[in-house]
């Protein structure tokens, strides 16, 4: 039985893809810890003051975390946190240094792509930054000029080719 | 031929011409065209023959309700089939051809299937073809059937680009009313967004011309555009609002001039349908003719294009609109003579003659128009103009849910207030007439002051026009579908009286017009037959799309690797350098064999290779979901149909997820590494359902607070060493001996090199296993110890076909492919918590069910075959006397490199009583003689676990 070649690769960290008007870049990771439970609890134990941000939202440099539900939420570092998993009294904890691919937007095309991959408004009014983008569950905040979508690691190559097709087809 | 082309006039380009072909024939338009304008002005009347009658068909109107100018187009985007001529730009060098004619539309040699039309009627199919059964007649009515042909070698280009949006109104119809709606939305800030399908906005204005606040209707159309966009608003032409979905949501597609399409999906907070009517025909004896057609498609070609219909034109009405058009029509020269059903109405145009209170009752002509009878007095006419009212264009008001009324006075079905969110104005409200259009466009876009006045005012003077049963001859309907007015009485003579069976029984409304010129009359003349009124008779369902568009622009970008994408391996880079060929498994792209050759060999080998020294593999896919917190226990005791709350920390056991129905969901072994913490190694494939049934308990009937759920399986990367030199390689590679010494279903996690390392030793092969998980970033450098290892421990890579081979040889099973949509597991062998537990979990009550119990139940066994090939799967399992009922059928095979021999699981009528006994496995019309065997084909003791 002839199988599908998949050749597309997933991006490496530090590649970028550049398309009329739209540069389109891998970040390099860096720390994240799956929260559940007690929120406020969890960040200030972990990084105090780091803001919870919706679909959309502008993110600081530094920590935040990127809300997924109503108990839990992806906390964001520049490097992995030296934290043991598990049960915390009031929250959860699981490493996610690598769960997700993080993937930026840059340039006038930006919206456009977006309104492309989402039909999710990407202005920090839904309070969960988790929607549908390409098809794939993602978390979308802003830095910056950029919008950041972080997808689960597997499906990078997918976000990419995606993203490949629509910012490289002939549009305007 | 009769159309032709005005020297001036028209928003045509006669500097530049388009040279095409129509069924071989040379022919010339002009930029700006149509396929429909341009083989109007220059081309033969005859344009398609008829679906089941062959009869020849021309032009009639002048969109989405033209029902027989269908052409398979070859054009600069490839070949298109069945393409509206009305609808479709030409382009220079399109070559189009009829469809349903043989060799073409004028010489259809299919043509003499008229002669026998009192013999196929409506559903004459159901009465006839059934001598020597009707399979026999099937393949060649098939062949005959439909219209169009695809050609296979034509991809279409995988690039409709998907556009989400929202706007705050959302106006369909770009004619009168949607202007004024617009424009009255947009003076008080709103954000409108106006679309309209054809190329410009001002929907019959463009024809029809009008004055609007004592300037042309171009300037209003214009002031217009400009304050949408001012107020942050859109205009989009070429757009086909196609669908109107739930909770606000539109669907609209997109063509754009030397663009790829796109497609639209439109969240709407308030809406205004504004999409105008059709123009209905009339009915009498021979009203298929080519030459007949629709009036106001007439003035619609002849203003647009300069196209003129004919020369010597009869205009039979009931109504006042058809006057400007016999007018312009006069003004080109052409004869015209104007037969108004009415005994009153507006005077004369000039140049025009009028026959007041006058039917026409029939078209003559053999293959187009040569005449026509009016009042039993000849006319002589190549042209037959009709206008028999118009329908307004309700579908997407009906899409959205509301219902109909009658309005007399509009002799129309029209939306009822308050059964839709969306507002209505203008034709599509049945409201006929400029200034009306004007004014509910402009209540319907919440304007304030007063709405923009119209030159002329006053409404059309329709009467309901009706098709006469007394009058001799055939009647079209639909002409597309070939329905003629006496299939209608036949339908109701056979009981066929409600709408839906209308429908369905003469295809009345079935055809890619999807009715709009055929369904009023077929449910007026179904109303004059049962005596019910015509709401009474009611209406057919509208659904999505309101005209039909390429399913390429639905599908949009995704195609290829774009269809259905897989997931991806973090070490994938390191497979292919080592020559892996890829397979999906499971949603993954997963190495299934390394190295050149041929697959099952290269499996064979690898799978030996695993069983004498150790075979490497990546298991990353498998399922990591943590489940945490005090309340961790209790939550997957309830989940699982196997206890998890007595096992210890550091210990792994391996057990199933059952559905409600107890079915066996899924397998897998899950670590519990502290008091609190727990990972589910769901199946691959599982993953998601896994998850969200494991959530779902979490939030019903548990204390949310006290477990939760993460999926980090993509956070690891884990590399299985399987073999008896599993633990030689992983110590060379320099993994913690500490872990390296669990015991069987032991796990450990800690750090190693100052990232965390998670070791866990659970067997898939049966063998001494170690899985070992690393954070992906640090998969690479695992993957290099283990491969500068590997060769000096006489290891290989081993892709999923080796570990299929190595686990079914142990009897391990594969959720999906080892069980069914009926398996629970006490067929499996594992009753005993069935059994044993006295605690609720999901999915027990199931397990007593008297289906449940029964004694006959498919059960997994193994089987042992003659010869040296495996078994196929999927082979039934058939006694080897008496009547070959299927007893099971073979769920896996393999030939094992272990044993030598095939090896094979299947699901067994009381499998596990069977024990020894001869069966026949059964495939295709052959047959081998099988044994039934334990399910384990090596290894039952399980000696092999530790080395």
């Amino acid at each position: 039985m002839d199988e599908r070649r998949w050749t597309n690769p997933s991006p490496e960290p530090g590649q970028v893809a550049e398309y009329p008007g739209l540069s389109v870049a891998c970040a390099a990771p860096g720390g994240a810890l799956m929260i559940s439970g007690d929120l406020d609890a969890a960040i200030s134990a972990l990084v105090q003051g780091a803001p919870v941000l919706g679909c959309g939202a502008p993110a600081p440099e530094g920590p935040h975390a990127i809300r997924i539900a109503r108990d839990r939420a992806l906390l964001v570092t520049d490097a992995p946190l030296d934290v043991a998993p598990g049960w915390h009294g009031s929250y959860a904890i699981s490493l996610a240094d690598d769960l997700y691919t993080l993937i930026s937007l840059e340039g006038p095309r930006v919206e456009e792509i977006a309104a492309a991959c989402t039909a999710t408004p990407l202005d920090g009014s839904s309070p969960s930054a988790t929607t549908l983008f390409g098809g794939l569950g993602a978390h979308v905040t802003r830095s910056g000029n950029r919008l950041m979508i972080r997808v689960q690691s597997p499906d990078g190559a997918a976000l990419w080719s995606l993203l490949a097709r629509l910012a490289g087809g002939r549009d305007s | 031929m009769s159309g032709w082309r005005l020297p001036s006039g028209g928003g045509i380009d006669r500097d530049k011409p388009l040279g095409f072909t129509f069924d071989g024939q040379t022919l010339t338009g002009f930029e700006g065209d149509t396929l429909a304008s341009a083989l109007l002005a220059s081309g033969p009347r005859i344009l398609g023959r008829s679906f089941k009658y062959h009869r020849p068909r021309g032009l009639w109107g002048m969109g989405g309700e033209e029902p027989n100018a269908i052409l398979d187009v070859t054009g600069p985007d490839g070949f298109t089939p069945n393409a509206r001529a009305t609808q479709m730009r030409l382009r220079d060098g399109m070559a189009l051809t009829s469809v349903n004619a043989a060799p073409d539309a004028a010489r259809d040699r299919f043509g003499i299937m008229d002669l026998a039309h009192r013999f196929l009627p409506a559903g004459f199919y159901y009465k006839t073809f059934m001598a020597l059964g009707w399979m026999r007649w099937e393949p060649m009515i098939r062949r005959m059937a439909g219209l169009g042909r695809v050609d296979p070698g034509h991809h279409p280009a995988a690039d409709a680009v998907p556009m989400n949006a929202r706007c705050d109104l959302l106006v369909i119809g770009a004619g009168p009313a949607g202007l004024a709606a617009a424009k009255a939305a947009a003076a008080q800030g709103r954000a409108v967004w106006l679309i309209d399908e054809a190329g410009e906005v001002g929907g019959s204005l463009r024809w029809r011309g009008g004055q609007i606040d004592g300037g042309d209707w171009r300037e209003f159309a214009s002031e217009t555009v400009k304050a949408v966009e001012a107020a942050g608003g859109r205009v989009m032409t070429d757009t086909t609002l196609w669908g109107a979905f739930d909770h606000g949501l539109y669907a609209a597609w997109q063509r754009r001039e030397g663009q790829p399409d796109r497609h639209w999906r439109i969240r709407a907070a308030t809406v205004v349908l504004a999409a105008g009517a059709i123009e209905r025909p009339l009915w009498f004896a021979n009203n298929d003719l080519p030459g007949v057609m629709s009036a106001e498609a007439a003035l619609h070609y002849l203003r647009l294009y300069g196209a003129v219909a004919g020369r010597r034109i009869l205009l039979a009405t009931g109504n006042d609109a058809s006057y400007p058009v016999a007018a312009a029509l006069a003004e080109t020269g052409a004869r015209v003579t104007l037969a108004d059903a009415r005994a009153d109405g507006p005077n004369a145009p000039e140049a025009v003659e009028l026959l007041r209170g006058a039917r026409l009752t029939k078209a003559k002509g053999a293959r187009e128009v040569g005449g026509a009878m009016v009042e039993g007095g000849h006319v002589g006419a190549d042209t037959v103009l009709v206008s028999g009212g118009y329908t307004p264009s309700v579908h997407l008001w009906c899409q959205a849910g509301g219902k109909l009324d009658w309005n007399a006075g509009a002799d129309a079905l029209v939306p009822r207030p308050g059964t839709c969110s969306m507002a209505v104005a203008g034709a599509a409200n049945g409201g006929f007439g400029l200034q009306h259009a004007l004014e509910e466009g402009h209540r319907a876009g919440t304007g304030t002051g007063r709405a923009p006045r119209a030159a002329t005012t006053g409404d059309w003077g329709l009467i309901p026009m009706r098709p006469d049963p007394t009058l001799k001859g055939r009647q079209w309907l639909d002409p597309q579908n070939d329905v003629t007015l006496k299939d209608v009485k036949l339908a109701a003579q056979e009981g066929y009286r409600s709408v839906e069976h209308l429908k369905r029984y003469t295809t009345l409304g079935m055809a890619t017009d999807q009715g709009r010129s055929a369904n009023f009359a077929g449910l007026a003349a179904m109303s004059a037959i049962t005596g019910l009124s015509i709401p009474e008779t009611g209406t057919t369902t509208y659904r999505p799309p309101f005209t039909p568009l390429p399913l390429k622009t639905i599908a949009g970008l995704r195609r290829g690797e774009l269809f259905n994408p897989v997931k991806r391996l973090a070490l994938e880079p390191q497979h292919r350098a080592q020559g892996a060929r890829f397979r999906e498994y499971g949603g993954w792209l997963r190495p299934s064999v390394y190295g050149d050759g041929e697959e099952s060999t290269l499996a064979q080998a690898e799978a030996k290779t695993a069983r004498e020294t150790v075979g490497l593999y990546d298991a990353s896919p498998l399922g990591k979901i943590e489940v945490i917190g005090p309340g961790a226990a209790e939550l997957l005791d309830f989940c699982g149909y196997i206890r998890m709350s007595t096992l210890k920390p550091g210990r792994a056991r391996y057990g199933f997820m059952l559905s409600e129905t107890g079915i066996v969901h899924d397998d897998g072994v899950v670590f519990r590494l502290a008091e609190d913490r727990f990972i589910v190694s769901a199946s691959s494939s599982h993953v998601a359902s896994v998850r969200m049934i494991l959530e779902e308990a979490r939030q019903d009937r548990f204390d949310p607070r006290r477990s939760y759920i993460h999926d980090v399986t993509a956070n690891w990367v884990t590399i299985t060493l399987t073999g008896p030199r599993a633990g030689d390689l992983a110590h060379a590679a320099g993994l913690p001996d500490r872990m390296l010494a669990l015991p069987h279903m032991g796990v450990a996690e800690g750090l190693w090199n100052g990232h965390p390392l998670r070791v866990a030793r659970v067997s898939f092969t049966g063998d001494l296993s170690y899985e070992i998980s690393v954070p992906a970033r640090h998969g690479a450098d695992l993957h290099a110890r283990l491969e500068a290892a590997r060769a000096a421990h006489k290891g290989r890579w081993i892709g999923l076909e080796a570990v299929m081979i190595l686990r079914a040889e142990k009897g391990f099973i594969l959720v999906g492919k080892d069980t069914d949509g009926l398996t629970m597991p006490h067929d499996l062998g594992w009753g005993g918590p069935r059994d044993k537990r006295k605690d609720e979990y999901f999915g027990r009550r199931s397990l007593f069910t008297p289906e449940a119990c029964r004694e006959d139940r498919r059960q997994l066994v193994g089987l042992v075959s003659e010869g040296s090939d495996p078994l196929p799967v999927g082979a039934h399992l058939v006694a080897s006397d008496g009547p070959r009922r299927s007893l099971g059928f073979v769920t896996s095979s393999h030939v094992s490199p272990t044993l030598n021999r095939p090896i094979a699981l299947a699901l067994l009528e009381a499998g596990g009583s069977r024990m020894g006994e001869a069966l026949t496995a059964f495939h295709l019309g052959e047959t081998r003689s099988v044994q039934v065997t334990p399910a384990c084909a090596f290894d039952p003791e399980g000696g092999r676990l530790n080395g």
